[in-house]
């Protein structure tokens, strides 16, 4: 047996009766936040990584915070995944590492979440980069 | 990569793009417990900062400590936390051996005296003069007393390190001490657990890099930040203790449905770690959610506190029959643990004082 999914596991799924005030507690908090950030343009950040979750809570959010119009990819140290979500204002941001597993996972109410802004130094090195091309063009 | 170059400029000739720096900042402030804004404030800190040295030295131990912080995040963004300080000695990992690498180790304590991060893990064994574990002819209670005199501050990695842990359980046949026991006058750190939670140590390890102190610290010198919230706290598992709803054995149906796991011998109640939030293996399970009750290994002594399948209510963990009195409903169980841990912290605080 080489992977996780080899192993012979029972999946049961979650009750639906089950207890959602974890869920709930979060949802209210992204209704908070977003309501800041209409009136006053104030952003928010919820780190999920933080809140103790029972196997099925994020499956949960998932489905509330579904993909919305916008997605993009990051690829720096593993993939991000960001998507705005059928909520708009809210983010879904995703750090993966580079076999794919999450490292960080934060939803935002924000206009545009910050790691999809292209940072000042990144911007001298790609100059930096343009002119080495223009040179080897001889331009 | 030159040893003067700040972090910010090694990272860079390394091809290493802001932004990645900015994703690492985000993961590593979540670790933290920061509110998310404060990466952008990491960034801007850790990437003007020189690369500071890490001396790390192993003594009574099984490496899992060592195991536990290469296995934190993923590849590369450990590699990145590698990058970030300059890890001059480590036995485990290093390619030198013999005199070169304890030559590697006094040229580093020479070079970097009174600024570098001192990480120990494993007990210090101090019984016949300390003749138990020595490193090339040196007994590993006069290299840590040595290495810590130029130190800055302490990490202590691991229960061993942090409280003894198991070399220092009974019998302790070789005198087993907590570093904090040998060095007295600097800030010393204890990043408990067998092993403590990967991310966790390197959490510790970026707080000084970030803001050139140590985070603030329980009173069993522990960092609150990870430390700061029992295992049963922070628990999912916790509404079903407050329902009353437990699992009486590990394949009855309690255990199936996921209910709470006190009666099998969980130590979440009185233990205090990180592990219900940063998890392991990359953030996929920890033990509770992994059907196993907590052992309590984050805690001093816990291998000579009986069996981890006995109830605390009836084990020798403190305040046993304080939990006895309350096992039969989960809400007052919740309130008995709360008052034991109350206690035992006012008692720990009383120690110190005296």
């Amino acid at each position: 047996m080489s992977a996780l999914g080899d192993f012979p596991i029972k999946v049961v799924s979650a009750d639906p009766a089950r207890n959602f005030s974890r869920v709930l507690a979060i949802v209210n908090e992204v209704e908070s936040m977003l309501a800041r950030l209409a009136d006053a343009g104030i952003c928010g950040s919820i780190d999920l990584r933080s809140l103790p979750m029972a196997p099925g809570d994020r499956d949960v959010l998932r489905r509330i915070f579904a993909e919305g119009e916008v997605s993009a990819v990051v690829r720096a140290l593993g993939q991000t995944q960001v998507y705005e979500s059928v909520v708009r204002g809210v983010w879904w941001v995703a750090h993966q590492n580079e076999d794919g597993k999450v490292a960080a996972e934060f939803i935002e109410i924000t206009h545009m979440p910050d790691i999809l802004r292209t940072p000042p130094d990144d911007v001298a090195d790609g100059l930096e980069m343009l002119h080495a091309q223009l040179e080897a063009l001889g331009g | 990569m030159s040893k003067d170059d700040s972090i910010g400029e090694s990272l860079r000739k390394q091809g290493i793009s802001r932004r990645a720096f900015m994703k690492f900042c985000a993961a590593t402030a979540s670790l933290l417990a920061l509110p998310p804004g404060m990466a952008a404030v990491m960034a801007e800190t850790l990437s003007r900062a020189r690369r500071p040295s890490v001396i790390y030295l192993s003594y009574q131990e099984c490496t899992g400590c060592g195991e536990s912080l290469t296995r934190s995040f993923s590849p590369t963004l450990e590699n990145l936390m590698f990058n970030v300080m300059s890890l001059d000695y480590y036995e485990t990992l290093q390619a030198a051996a013999g005199t070169a690498a304890e030559a590697a180790r006094k040229t580093a304590m020479k070079e970097n005296w009174g600024k570098y991060l001192l990480v120990v893990d494993g007990a210090v064994p101090v019984g016949h003069d300390g003749a138990y574990c020595t490193i090339a002819g040196e007994s590993a209670v006069d290299i840590l007393t040595e290495a810590a005199k130029g130190a800055a501050a302490v990490v202590s990695v691991g229960t061993c390190a942090a409280f003894g842990g198991i070399p220092h359980a009974n019998p302790d046949p070789t005198g087993a001490v907590a570093v904090s026991r040998i060095v007295k006058d600097k800030p010393v750190v204890n990043v408990s657990g067998c092993p403590p939670v990967p991310e966790v140590i390197t959490g510790v390890l970026a707080h000084y890099l970030t803001f050139g102190s140590i985070p603030e610290l329980d009173h069993l010198g522990r960092p609150k930040v990870f430390f700061g919230e029992t295992i049963h706290d922070r628990c999912y598992r916790r509404p079903f203790y407050d329902e009353g709803k437990f699992a009486k054995t590990f394949d009855d149906e309690g255990a199936r449905n996921g209910w709470c796991l006190f009666e099998l011998g969980c130590k979440g109640p009185v233990t205090y770690n990180a592990c219900p939030t940063v998890k392991w293996n990359q953030g996929t399970s920890y033990p509770i959610q992994s059907g196993h009750g907590c052992l309590g290994c984050s805690e001093p002594d816990f291998w000579d506190k009986g069996s981890f399948y006995q109830a605390l209510s009836t084990g020798t963990w403190s305040g046993g029959a304080v939990l006895g009195a309350a096992a039969v409903a989960g809400a007052a169980i919740g309130v008995g643990a709360a008052i034991v841990s109350r206690r035992r912290h006012a008692h720990s605080e009383k120690e110190k004082q005296s």
